[in-house]
């Protein structure tokens, strides 16, 4: 199954626990800020275990600080469904496999706007946020893997993951103690 | 040969003065609109106000907030940035403010507030109400914090600014209010708010002050909103981690 992420501001998109409260009621106007636009960035993943933390990484590396980062998360088939046209268009990011997974929805009329908000508002999957603490290992842990590198990215973020980037490359490169055998597949 | 007297050129004296009479409306515009601020503000601070207000000492205070709301880079009639700080700079307004000059500390921060109104923030990106707001923290400490607290807690507060205002609060580098920003920030937990409620919390994972775990695990406890309260308990596990 193809999920679809969207970056969202958080706060807007999230309701109450009860089912009868308002806002799991009414599809409340919050939300409409993140989609109102013609052209509206997304990004596919086929597997949200392995791809999600990646994807947030790489978009969180491009920023200027240290920042949470909120998305939402739904079917590809909600797309279809409200026919939509999606335009293949390499992403930005500074890792080249994420960049390959985004598309563009385009020529948006504002009652596809407010079609595609309340569907997913509705049927979304998933709410995420990686607070500046994961992100900050996220983008350490895509650095130390090499999915890009540490001078591309912003001053302040990069000053923000300097030790973790060490502690990492550091637990990588230690010998394990003598005695204990670590058997490895050949 | 002498030369003729050059004859005035009637379409450029013509194009002048409808310039001159441009500027003139302009000008009469802002000054109307200064007009329209001071006198709101006058009725608020002092016809509206219990106590009733010195008169004299709020004049100075009232026209300068209408200035600066005019001026102010998301005012009616924008000056450049950095030509708006320099003349707050000239305000000269010290953390040790006295009763007058916090008037035209409220005034300086009503005016960064309007500079708030139709700016969108970005996650990851310092927004120009952010960069204004850490400053006048920076500048007026204590003084800041409280009024901050205030304008959070309005009841026509717009909330996506007061939350922006929250997470700079915890995001400032500044020891000497930390335990003020602290307050203010477990504060905000308990506003009506889901969205000021978020911003509060996004300021304390800044702070990321163990003290807050029991605050936190209250508001946790009533939380209605399903992302809050995840990212409360998540908070609280961090800061339980740390604590050890």
């Amino acid at each position: 199954m193809t999920y679809v992420v969207r970056m969202i501001r958080g706060s807007r998109w999230d309701t109450e626990s009860d089912p009868n409260a308002v806002s799991a009621l009414k599809v409340p106007p919050e939300p409409l800020a993140d989609f109102a636009e013609s052209t509206l960035s997304v990004w596919l993943c086929d597997d949200l275990s392995l791809e999600l933390d990646r994807l947030l990484a790489a978009f969180a590396a491009m920023r200027a600080k240290l920042d949470k980062l909120d998305c939402v998360i739904f079917q590809a088939k909600v797309l279809e469904e409200l026919k939509l046209v999606i335009a293949e268009k390499p992403g930005a990011t500074f890792d080249e496999a994420v960049n390959l997974t985004h598309r563009n929805l385009v020529g948006l009329s504002a009652r596809d706007v407010l079609e595609l908000t309340e569907k997913v508002y509705r049927e979304r999957l998933l709410i995420q946020r990686r607070d500046q603490s994961e992100i900050r290992s996220l983008i350490a842990v895509a650095v130390n893997d090499r999915r890009f590198e540490i001078d591309r990215l912003s001053p302040k973020i990069r000053d923000a993951i300097k030790e973790d980037v060490a502690r990492l490359s550091q637990s990588e490169s230690e010998v394990p103690p003598e005695g204990i055998n670590y058997q490895t597949d050949v | 040969m002498s030369s003729s007297p050059k004859l005035l050129d009637e379409k450029a004296v013509a194009d002048s003065l409808e310039r001159l009479a441009q500027d003139d409306e302009l000008l009469v515009e802002a000054g109307e609109r200064v007009w329209e601020v001071f006198r709101e503000f006058v009725a608020t601070k002092f016809v509206d106000h219990p106590d009733r207000l010195d008169l004299p000492l709020l004049i100075p205070t009232a026209l300068l907030t209408a200035v600066l709301k005019v001026i102010s880079p998301h005012g009616e009639f924008p000056i450049q940035p950095n030509q708006f700080w320099q003349i707050i700079d000239r305000c000269d307004i010290s953390r040790t403010a006295s009763a007058s000059n916090a008037q035209m500390v409220v005034a300086e921060l009503e005016a960064i507030w309007a500079t708030a109104t139709g700016e969108s923030f970005e996650d990851g990106f310092d927004s120009e109400f952010s960069v204004m707001l850490r400053r006048f923290a920076t500048i007026h400490g204590p003084i800041a914090m409280s009024l901050i607290s205030e304008f959070v807690a309005r009841e026509k507060c717009d909330a996506e600014v007061a939350a922006q205002a929250l997470r700079c609060m915890g995001e400032l580098d500044d020891s000497e209010t930390r335990e003020l920003r602290r307050q203010l920030l477990e504060n905000a937990l308990e506003n009506p708010s889901h969205i000021i409620r978020d911003g509060a919390l996004i300021g304390l994972s800044w702070l990321n002050d163990p003290r807050s775990i029991k605050p936190l695990e209250e508001a946790a406890q009533h939380e209605k909103y399903d992302l809050l309260r995840t990212e409360l308990q998540k908070l609280i596990l961090r800061l339980k981690g740390r604590d050890r």
